[in-house]
Protein backbone atom coordinates (compact mmCIF):
# COMPACT_ATOMS: atom_id res chain seq x y z
CA UNK A 1 0.00 0.00 0.00
CA UNK A 2 1.64 3.66 -1.06
CA UNK A 3 0.47 6.13 2.05
CA UNK A 4 1.84 8.82 0.20
CA UNK A 5 -1.12 10.63 -0.77
CA UNK A 6 -3.12 9.90 2.43
CA UNK A 7 -2.85 12.14 5.45
CA UNK A 8 -0.40 11.43 8.60
CA UNK A 9 -2.07 11.27 11.82
CA UNK A 10 0.96 10.60 14.16
CA UNK A 11 4.62 11.03 13.06
CA UNK A 12 7.31 9.74 15.24
CA UNK A 13 11.04 10.52 14.35
CA UNK A 14 14.09 9.63 16.05
CA UNK A 15 12.12 7.88 19.31
CA UNK A 16 14.83 5.98 21.80
CA UNK A 17 13.37 4.62 25.06
CA UNK A 18 15.15 3.00 27.63
CA UNK A 19 13.32 1.04 30.78
CA UNK A 20 15.48 1.23 34.06
CA UNK A 21 18.50 2.73 31.82
CA UNK A 22 18.34 -0.42 29.72
CA UNK A 23 17.70 0.92 26.10
CA UNK A 24 14.49 -0.61 24.89
CA UNK A 25 14.74 0.53 21.15
CA UNK A 26 16.60 3.31 20.18
CA UNK A 27 16.35 5.90 16.89
CA UNK A 28 12.99 4.17 15.84
CA UNK A 29 11.13 6.39 12.81
CA UNK A 30 6.73 5.51 11.96
CA UNK A 31 3.88 7.62 10.21
CA UNK A 32 0.60 6.21 11.27
CA UNK A 33 -1.25 7.14 7.98
CA UNK A 34 -5.47 8.05 7.72
CA UNK A 35 -7.52 5.03 6.79
CA UNK A 36 -4.64 2.62 7.28
CA UNK A 37 -4.77 -0.73 9.25
CA UNK A 38 -1.32 -1.01 11.19
CA UNK A 39 -0.23 -3.51 13.25
CA UNK A 40 2.96 -3.81 15.49
CA UNK A 41 4.81 -6.85 16.24
CA UNK A 42 7.27 -7.88 18.49
CA UNK A 43 8.39 -10.59 20.56
CA UNK A 44 7.97 -10.07 24.63
CA UNK A 45 10.03 -7.30 25.73
CA UNK A 46 10.63 -6.07 22.83
CA UNK A 47 8.96 -2.92 23.54
CA UNK A 48 5.93 -2.77 21.51
CA UNK A 49 2.97 -1.53 24.04
CA UNK A 50 5.59 1.39 24.96
CA UNK A 51 5.86 1.96 21.53
CA UNK A 52 1.83 2.66 21.58
CA UNK A 53 2.23 4.53 24.45
CA UNK A 54 4.70 6.58 22.76
CA UNK A 55 2.50 7.24 19.74
CA UNK A 56 -0.46 8.54 21.89
CA UNK A 57 1.57 10.68 24.08
CA UNK A 58 0.74 8.84 27.32
CA UNK A 59 4.66 8.80 28.14
CA UNK A 60 7.09 10.95 26.62
CA UNK A 61 9.69 9.67 24.94
CA UNK A 62 13.57 9.84 26.25
CA UNK A 63 14.65 11.39 23.03
CA UNK A 64 13.31 12.10 20.37
CA UNK A 65 9.65 13.82 18.73
CA UNK A 66 6.13 12.77 18.64
CA UNK A 67 3.57 14.90 16.87
CA UNK A 68 -0.56 14.42 15.55
CA UNK A 69 -2.37 15.73 13.50
CA UNK A 70 -4.21 18.84 14.89
CA UNK A 71 -7.64 18.23 16.55
CA UNK A 72 -7.16 14.22 16.26
CA UNK A 73 -9.59 12.04 18.27
CA UNK A 74 -7.83 8.81 19.50
CA UNK A 75 -10.08 5.85 20.96
CA UNK A 76 -7.61 3.76 23.04
CA UNK A 77 -8.33 -0.02 24.31
CA UNK A 78 -5.74 0.03 26.77
CA UNK A 79 -3.81 -3.83 27.62
CA UNK A 80 -6.19 -5.86 29.42
CA UNK A 81 -6.66 -5.42 32.65
CA UNK A 82 -9.65 -6.38 35.51
CA UNK A 83 -11.79 -3.57 36.97
CA UNK A 84 -11.01 -3.28 40.23
CA UNK A 85 -14.39 -4.61 42.62
CA UNK A 86 -13.83 -1.81 44.98
CA UNK A 87 -15.55 1.07 42.00
CA UNK A 88 -19.15 0.01 41.79
CA UNK A 89 -19.77 0.98 38.34
CA UNK A 90 -22.49 -0.60 35.62
CA UNK A 91 -20.89 -1.30 31.97
CA UNK A 92 -23.82 1.53 31.19
CA UNK A 93 -22.76 4.07 33.89
CA UNK A 94 -18.79 3.28 32.52
CA UNK A 95 -20.25 5.02 29.08
CA UNK A 96 -22.27 7.40 30.41
CA UNK A 97 -18.68 8.77 32.14
CA UNK A 98 -17.16 8.61 29.14
CA UNK A 99 -19.73 10.32 26.69
CA UNK A 100 -18.38 13.74 25.65
CA UNK A 101 -19.64 16.59 27.79
CA UNK A 102 -22.36 17.89 25.26
CA UNK A 103 -23.82 14.59 23.91
CA UNK A 104 -27.00 13.32 24.85
CA UNK A 105 -27.48 10.17 26.49
CA UNK A 106 -29.14 8.77 23.22
CA UNK A 107 -25.29 8.38 22.18
CA UNK A 108 -24.84 6.00 24.98
CA UNK A 109 -28.20 4.02 24.00
CA UNK A 110 -27.06 3.70 20.27
CA UNK A 111 -23.35 2.37 21.30
CA UNK A 112 -25.19 -0.19 23.58
CA UNK A 113 -27.27 -1.44 20.58
CA UNK A 114 -24.72 -1.31 17.84
CA UNK A 115 -22.44 -2.96 19.81
CA UNK A 116 -25.07 -5.18 21.32
CA UNK A 117 -24.24 -4.85 25.39
CA UNK A 118 -28.14 -4.58 26.06
CA UNK A 119 -27.55 -8.02 27.84
CA UNK A 120 -24.96 -6.80 30.17
CA UNK A 121 -26.04 -2.99 30.42
CA UNK A 122 -26.94 -3.03 33.80
CA UNK A 123 -24.31 -5.47 35.26
CA UNK A 124 -21.44 -4.41 37.29
CA UNK A 125 -18.56 -4.61 34.90
CA UNK A 126 -16.02 -6.51 37.56
CA UNK A 127 -18.59 -9.21 36.73
CA UNK A 128 -18.36 -8.71 33.08
CA UNK A 129 -16.61 -12.36 31.13
CA UNK A 130 -13.42 -11.27 29.35
CA UNK A 131 -15.52 -10.80 25.97
CA UNK A 132 -18.08 -8.73 27.41
CA UNK A 133 -15.97 -6.58 29.13
CA UNK A 134 -13.60 -6.47 25.65
CA UNK A 135 -16.49 -5.87 23.90
CA UNK A 136 -17.28 -2.62 26.18
CA UNK A 137 -14.07 -0.97 25.86
CA UNK A 138 -14.22 -1.00 22.66
CA UNK A 139 -17.47 0.62 22.34
CA UNK A 140 -16.22 3.27 25.10
CA UNK A 141 -13.10 3.90 22.75
CA UNK A 142 -15.60 4.85 19.84
CA UNK A 143 -17.79 7.29 21.71
CA UNK A 144 -16.33 10.34 20.51
CA UNK A 145 -16.14 9.15 17.13
CA UNK A 146 -12.55 8.36 16.67
CA UNK A 147 -10.16 8.84 13.67
CA UNK A 148 -7.96 6.30 14.80
CA UNK A 149 -8.56 2.83 16.87
CA UNK A 150 -5.12 2.15 18.97
CA UNK A 151 -5.60 -1.32 20.70
CA UNK A 152 -2.60 -2.45 22.76
CA UNK A 153 -2.81 -6.52 22.45
CA UNK A 154 -6.71 -6.63 22.68
CA UNK A 155 -7.18 -10.39 22.21
CA UNK A 156 -5.29 -11.13 25.31
CA UNK A 157 -6.39 -13.96 27.08
CA UNK A 158 -9.91 -14.30 25.33
CA UNK A 159 -10.91 -17.27 23.69
CA UNK A 160 -10.87 -18.41 20.30
CA UNK A 161 -14.24 -17.91 19.05
CA UNK A 162 -13.91 -14.09 20.91
CA UNK A 163 -10.86 -13.52 19.10
CA UNK A 164 -12.34 -14.04 16.06
CA UNK A 165 -15.20 -11.92 16.64
CA UNK A 166 -13.44 -9.29 17.93
CA UNK A 167 -10.90 -9.05 15.08
CA UNK A 168 -14.16 -8.74 12.55
CA UNK A 169 -15.80 -5.49 14.58
CA UNK A 170 -12.21 -3.73 13.59
CA UNK A 171 -12.05 -4.79 10.72
CA UNK A 172 -15.47 -4.11 10.00
CA UNK A 173 -14.31 -0.16 11.54
CA UNK A 174 -11.81 -0.42 9.33
CA UNK A 175 -13.70 -1.06 6.22
CA UNK A 176 -15.86 1.99 7.24
CA UNK A 177 -12.79 4.37 7.21
CA UNK A 178 -11.48 3.95 10.38
CA UNK A 179 -7.46 4.05 11.10
CA UNK A 180 -6.52 0.62 13.41
CA UNK A 181 -3.42 1.15 14.83
CA UNK A 182 -2.79 -2.08 17.04
CA UNK A 183 0.01 -3.86 18.79
CA UNK A 184 -0.33 -7.91 18.92
CA UNK A 185 1.29 -10.88 19.85
CA UNK A 186 -0.87 -12.79 17.18
CA UNK A 187 1.04 -13.08 13.81
CA UNK A 188 -1.33 -15.05 12.34
CA UNK A 189 -3.70 -11.91 12.80
CA UNK A 190 -1.27 -9.51 12.11
CA UNK A 191 -0.24 -11.38 8.88
CA UNK A 192 -4.34 -11.73 8.06
CA UNK A 193 -6.01 -8.40 8.76
CA UNK A 194 -3.23 -5.41 8.48
CA UNK A 195 -2.56 -3.84 5.53
CA UNK A 196 1.60 -2.62 7.26
CA UNK A 197 2.93 -4.44 9.43
CA UNK A 198 5.98 -2.98 11.67
CA UNK A 199 7.68 -5.63 13.60
CA UNK A 200 10.38 -4.58 16.62
CA UNK A 201 13.20 -6.66 17.26
CA UNK A 202 16.08 -5.82 19.61
CA UNK A 203 15.96 -2.44 19.95
CA UNK A 204 14.56 -0.98 16.61
CA UNK A 205 12.16 -1.69 13.61
CA UNK A 206 13.78 -4.87 11.53
CA UNK A 207 11.55 -4.62 8.58
CA UNK A 208 8.09 -3.33 8.00
CA UNK A 209 5.56 -3.65 5.01
CA UNK A 210 2.46 -5.28 3.91
CA UNK A 211 1.93 -8.81 4.99
CA UNK A 212 3.34 -10.32 2.09
CA UNK A 213 6.43 -8.47 2.20
CA UNK A 214 6.97 -9.16 6.25
CA UNK A 215 6.70 -12.85 5.98
CA UNK A 216 9.26 -12.93 2.87
CA UNK A 217 11.09 -10.82 4.49
CA UNK A 218 14.41 -12.59 6.03
CA UNK A 219 14.88 -10.52 8.98
CA UNK A 220 11.52 -11.48 9.50
CA UNK A 221 11.79 -14.96 9.43
CA UNK A 222 15.50 -15.23 11.17
CA UNK A 223 13.90 -13.08 14.03
CA UNK A 224 10.45 -14.17 14.48
CA UNK A 225 10.23 -17.89 12.79
CA UNK A 226 13.48 -19.20 13.46
CA UNK A 227 13.86 -18.31 16.98
CA UNK A 228 11.19 -20.66 17.26
CA UNK A 229 12.15 -23.55 15.36
CA UNK A 230 15.59 -25.04 16.17
CA UNK A 231 15.58 -26.92 11.91
CA UNK A 232 15.13 -23.39 10.26
CA UNK A 233 17.22 -22.68 7.33
CA UNK A 234 17.20 -18.92 7.76
CA UNK A 235 20.60 -18.88 10.13
CA UNK B 1 -29.29 17.13 75.27
CA UNK B 2 -26.40 19.17 76.37
CA UNK B 3 -25.94 21.90 73.15
CA UNK B 4 -22.37 20.14 73.29
CA UNK B 5 -23.79 16.71 71.97
CA UNK B 6 -25.91 18.71 69.26
CA UNK B 7 -22.16 20.08 68.46
CA UNK B 8 -20.74 16.99 68.21
CA UNK B 9 -23.05 15.91 66.12
CA UNK B 10 -23.11 18.68 63.55
CA UNK B 11 -19.11 18.53 63.41
CA UNK B 12 -19.41 14.60 63.17
CA UNK B 13 -21.89 14.84 59.52
CA UNK B 14 -19.66 17.89 58.56
CA UNK B 15 -16.53 15.60 58.68
CA UNK B 16 -18.50 12.16 57.20
CA UNK B 17 -19.26 15.14 54.24
CA UNK B 18 -15.62 15.11 54.05
CA UNK B 19 -14.93 11.44 55.24
CA UNK B 20 -17.12 9.89 53.18
CA UNK B 21 -16.50 10.65 49.63
CA UNK B 22 -12.42 11.10 49.70
CA UNK B 23 -12.38 8.04 51.71
CA UNK B 24 -14.18 6.09 48.97
CA UNK B 25 -11.56 7.51 46.49
CA UNK B 26 -9.10 5.65 48.61
CA UNK B 27 -10.46 2.47 48.25
CA UNK B 28 -11.24 2.93 44.85
CA UNK B 29 -7.52 4.06 44.47
CA UNK B 30 -5.92 1.26 47.67
CA UNK B 31 -4.61 4.24 49.07
CA UNK B 32 -6.09 2.48 52.63
CA UNK B 33 -2.35 2.76 54.07
CA UNK B 34 -1.83 6.75 52.80
CA UNK B 35 -4.15 7.77 55.08
CA UNK B 36 -3.01 5.69 58.05
CA UNK B 37 0.77 6.95 57.09
CA UNK B 38 -0.95 10.53 57.15
CA UNK B 39 -2.67 9.56 60.72
CA UNK B 40 0.85 8.90 62.28
CA UNK B 41 2.68 11.87 60.28
CA UNK B 42 0.32 14.45 62.82
CA UNK B 43 2.18 13.41 65.72
CA UNK B 44 5.51 15.31 63.92
CA UNK B 45 3.22 18.36 62.77
CA UNK B 46 2.04 18.41 67.29
CA UNK B 47 5.52 18.92 68.03
CA UNK B 48 6.41 20.97 65.34
CA UNK B 49 3.37 23.34 65.88
CA UNK B 50 4.72 23.13 69.94
CA UNK B 51 8.01 24.00 68.87
CA UNK B 52 7.56 26.77 66.69
CA UNK B 53 4.55 28.02 68.24
CA UNK B 54 2.69 28.78 65.72
CA UNK B 55 -0.95 27.10 65.64
CA UNK B 56 -1.22 23.49 65.84
CA UNK B 57 -3.61 23.06 63.29
CA UNK B 58 -1.58 25.01 60.58
CA UNK B 59 1.16 22.86 61.46
CA UNK B 60 -0.35 19.67 61.32
CA UNK B 61 -1.28 20.76 57.90
CA UNK B 62 1.93 21.64 56.52
CA UNK B 63 3.24 18.15 57.87
CA UNK B 64 0.60 16.65 56.28
CA UNK B 65 0.46 18.24 53.15
CA UNK B 66 4.41 17.46 52.92
CA UNK B 67 4.27 13.92 53.29
CA UNK B 68 1.23 13.79 51.09
CA UNK B 69 3.01 15.53 47.95
CA UNK B 70 5.75 13.52 48.60
CA UNK B 71 4.07 9.95 48.59
CA UNK B 72 2.47 11.28 45.27
CA UNK B 73 5.86 12.33 44.05
CA UNK B 74 7.25 9.26 45.09
CA UNK B 75 4.20 7.09 43.23
CA UNK B 76 4.40 8.99 39.73
CA UNK B 77 8.34 8.87 39.96
CA UNK B 78 8.28 5.02 40.57
CA UNK B 79 11.69 5.31 41.62
CA UNK B 80 11.30 4.06 45.52
CA UNK B 81 8.24 1.56 45.77
CA UNK B 82 5.10 3.84 47.16
CA UNK B 83 4.53 1.68 50.39
CA UNK B 84 7.58 1.02 51.36
CA UNK B 85 8.05 5.27 51.47
CA UNK B 86 4.35 5.50 53.41
CA UNK B 87 5.45 2.50 55.87
CA UNK B 88 9.20 4.70 55.99
CA UNK B 89 7.44 7.85 56.49
CA UNK B 90 4.61 6.87 59.09
CA UNK B 91 6.84 5.35 61.30
CA UNK B 92 9.82 8.17 61.01
CA UNK B 93 7.47 10.85 61.49
CA UNK B 94 5.80 9.19 64.41
CA UNK B 95 8.78 8.76 65.91
CA UNK B 96 10.06 11.82 65.16
CA UNK B 97 7.16 13.74 66.69
CA UNK B 98 7.62 11.69 70.27
CA UNK B 99 11.41 13.08 70.48
CA UNK B 100 10.19 17.08 69.23
CA UNK B 101 7.83 16.35 72.24
CA UNK B 102 10.05 14.95 74.62
CA UNK B 103 12.69 17.73 73.66
CA UNK B 104 10.00 20.71 75.08
CA UNK B 105 9.90 20.13 78.27
CA UNK B 106 7.21 22.76 78.69
CA UNK B 107 5.16 21.19 76.34
CA UNK B 108 2.57 19.15 77.65
CA UNK B 109 0.88 17.11 75.31
CA UNK B 110 -1.96 14.69 75.87
CA UNK B 111 -1.41 11.76 73.64
CA UNK B 112 -4.40 10.32 74.52
CA UNK B 113 -6.29 13.21 73.16
CA UNK B 114 -3.76 12.83 69.96
CA UNK B 115 -5.34 9.48 69.31
CA UNK B 116 -8.63 9.77 70.20
CA UNK B 117 -9.49 13.55 69.93
CA UNK B 118 -12.27 15.16 72.23
CA UNK B 119 -15.26 15.37 69.90
CA UNK B 120 -17.79 16.36 73.05
CA UNK B 121 -15.35 19.32 73.19
CA UNK B 122 -16.37 20.89 69.74
CA UNK B 123 -16.58 24.77 69.64
CA UNK B 124 -18.52 26.85 66.98
CA UNK B 125 -14.56 28.11 65.46
CA UNK B 126 -14.94 24.19 64.77
CA UNK B 127 -17.63 23.65 63.51
CA UNK B 128 -17.66 26.49 60.83
CA UNK B 129 -13.88 25.53 60.18
CA UNK B 130 -15.54 22.33 59.14
CA UNK B 131 -18.55 23.73 57.40
CA UNK B 132 -15.77 25.67 55.12
CA UNK B 133 -13.43 22.48 54.74
CA UNK B 134 -16.60 20.50 53.89
CA UNK B 135 -17.90 23.07 51.20
CA UNK B 136 -13.82 23.14 49.34
CA UNK B 137 -13.74 19.37 49.60
CA UNK B 138 -17.00 18.69 47.96
CA UNK B 139 -16.95 21.15 45.14
CA UNK B 140 -13.40 19.96 44.09
CA UNK B 141 -14.86 16.26 43.95
CA UNK B 142 -17.65 17.86 42.11
CA UNK B 143 -15.06 19.79 39.55
CA UNK B 144 -12.80 16.40 39.06
CA UNK B 145 -15.26 14.31 39.11
CA UNK B 146 -15.30 12.96 35.94
CA UNK B 147 -11.37 12.48 35.79
CA UNK B 148 -11.03 11.40 39.13
CA UNK B 149 -13.08 8.17 38.92
CA UNK B 150 -11.61 7.63 35.08
CA UNK B 151 -8.72 7.85 36.94
CA UNK B 152 -10.00 5.46 39.24
CA UNK B 153 -10.69 3.43 36.40
CA UNK B 154 -7.69 3.39 34.47
CA UNK B 155 -4.98 6.18 34.21
CA UNK B 156 -4.48 5.94 31.00
CA UNK B 157 -8.11 6.48 29.47
CA UNK B 158 -8.41 9.16 31.91
CA UNK B 159 -5.47 10.76 30.29
CA UNK B 160 -6.32 9.86 26.51
CA UNK B 161 -9.41 11.44 27.90
CA UNK B 162 -7.06 14.89 28.57
CA UNK B 163 -7.56 14.14 32.26
CA UNK B 164 -4.58 15.47 33.92
CA UNK B 165 -3.60 12.63 35.92
CA UNK B 166 -0.57 13.83 38.00
CA UNK B 167 -2.72 17.15 39.17
CA UNK B 168 -5.83 14.87 39.93
CA UNK B 169 -3.42 12.41 42.06
CA UNK B 170 -1.90 15.83 43.71
CA UNK B 171 -5.84 16.69 44.58
CA UNK B 172 -6.88 13.63 46.41
CA UNK B 173 -3.50 13.51 48.14
CA UNK B 174 -3.83 17.11 49.40
CA UNK B 175 -8.00 16.32 49.99
CA UNK B 176 -6.71 13.67 52.22
CA UNK B 177 -4.20 15.99 53.85
CA UNK B 178 -6.78 18.70 54.58
CA UNK B 179 -9.20 15.99 55.63
CA UNK B 180 -6.46 14.48 58.68
CA UNK B 181 -5.21 17.82 59.36
CA UNK B 182 -8.38 19.51 60.39
CA UNK B 183 -10.03 16.39 62.05
CA UNK B 184 -6.87 14.91 64.10
CA UNK B 185 -7.54 17.35 66.65
CA UNK B 186 -11.05 17.02 66.80
CA UNK B 187 -11.69 13.62 66.61
CA UNK B 188 -8.57 11.70 66.72
CA UNK B 189 -6.02 10.12 64.57
CA UNK B 190 -7.76 6.84 65.02
CA UNK B 191 -11.28 7.96 64.49
CA UNK B 192 -9.86 9.89 61.58
CA UNK B 193 -8.84 7.05 59.93
CA UNK B 194 -11.54 4.84 60.57
CA UNK B 195 -13.79 7.30 59.32
CA UNK B 196 -12.17 7.32 56.18
CA UNK B 197 -12.23 3.77 55.33
CA UNK B 198 -14.47 1.74 57.29
CA UNK B 199 -17.69 3.27 55.95
CA UNK B 200 -16.82 3.39 52.39
CA UNK B 201 -15.84 -0.68 53.10
CA UNK B 202 -19.48 -1.30 54.59
CA UNK B 203 -21.33 0.70 51.70
CA UNK B 204 -19.85 -1.08 48.67
CA UNK B 205 -21.05 -3.97 49.68
CA UNK B 206 -24.64 -1.92 49.03
CA UNK B 207 -23.68 0.26 46.26
CA UNK B 208 -24.22 0.11 42.57
CA UNK B 209 -22.88 2.87 41.54
CA UNK B 210 -19.93 5.21 42.87
CA UNK B 211 -22.21 8.12 44.09
CA UNK B 212 -24.37 5.30 46.00
CA UNK B 213 -21.16 4.23 47.84
CA UNK B 214 -20.40 7.52 48.44
CA UNK B 215 -24.05 8.31 50.14
CA UNK B 216 -24.07 5.17 52.09
CA UNK B 217 -20.70 6.15 53.77
CA UNK B 218 -22.31 9.44 54.44
CA UNK B 219 -25.32 7.51 56.51
CA UNK B 220 -22.90 4.68 57.41
CA UNK B 221 -20.21 7.28 59.74
CA UNK B 222 -23.08 9.56 60.86
CA UNK B 223 -25.33 6.60 62.18
CA UNK B 224 -22.05 5.18 63.83
CA UNK B 225 -21.09 8.66 65.30
CA UNK B 226 -24.73 8.67 66.91
CA UNK B 227 -24.80 5.31 68.00
CA UNK B 228 -21.05 5.80 69.22
CA UNK B 229 -22.02 9.17 71.33
CA UNK B 230 -24.79 7.76 72.34
CA UNK B 231 -23.04 4.84 74.18
CA UNK B 232 -20.57 7.06 75.50
CA UNK B 233 -22.88 9.11 76.90
CA UNK B 234 -25.14 5.77 78.71
CA UNK B 235 -22.32 3.92 79.46
CA UNK B 236 -19.03 6.55 80.54
CA UNK B 237 -17.22 5.25 77.37
CA UNK B 238 -14.57 7.15 75.79
CA UNK B 239 -16.51 8.93 72.51
CA UNK B 240 -13.89 7.73 69.64
CA UNK B 241 -12.99 4.10 70.59
CA UNK B 242 -17.26 3.94 71.13
CA UNK B 243 -17.51 4.90 67.39
CA UNK B 244 -14.62 3.09 65.74
CA UNK B 245 -16.06 -0.23 67.67
CA UNK B 246 -19.40 0.45 66.36
CA UNK B 247 -17.96 0.87 62.74
CA UNK B 248 -16.30 -2.15 63.32
CA UNK B 249 -19.21 -4.01 64.01
CA UNK B 250 -21.65 -2.70 61.36
CA UNK B 251 -18.28 -4.02 58.84
CA UNK B 252 -18.78 -7.64 60.46
CA UNK B 253 -22.64 -7.58 60.28
CA UNK B 254 -22.31 -5.99 56.57
CA UNK B 255 -20.06 -9.11 55.56
CA UNK B 256 -22.49 -11.76 57.51
CA UNK B 257 -25.38 -10.45 56.39
CA UNK B 258 -23.59 -10.05 52.43
CA UNK B 259 -22.04 -13.19 52.41
CA UNK B 260 -19.12 -11.84 50.26
CA UNK B 261 -15.73 -12.61 50.70
CA UNK B 262 -14.25 -9.73 49.15
CA UNK B 263 -12.70 -6.57 51.44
Amino acid sequence: MNHDHYPVLIQARQIGHSFSQAPLFIDVNLDVFAGEYLTLIGLNGSGKSTLLRILLKLIPPNTGKVSSKEGLHIGYVPQRWHPDYQLPMTAEALLTLSKPKNSTNTLVEQLIDTWQLNSFAKQQIHTLSGGQWQRLLLARALINSPQLLALDEPTQGLDLKSQHDFYQQIAQLHQQGMSILMVSHDLAHAMSYSQRVVALAEGSICCQGTPLEVMNSPIYQQRFICAHTPQCTHH
Amino acid sequence: MPDFIWLALAGALLITLMSAPVGAFMLWRRMAFVGDALAHTTLLGLGIGLWLQIPIQLSLLLVSVIVAVSITRIHQRNNLSTDTFIAIAAHSSLALGMLVVTLLPEARIDLMGYLFGDLLNLTMQDIWGLLIASLLTLSILYRYWQGLILTCLNAELARLAGHDTQKLNLILALLIALIIALSTKLVGALLITALLITPAAIARRWSQTPIGMIQGAIVISWLAIAIGISLSWHFDLPVSPAIVAVLFAGFIASRALTNQNKL
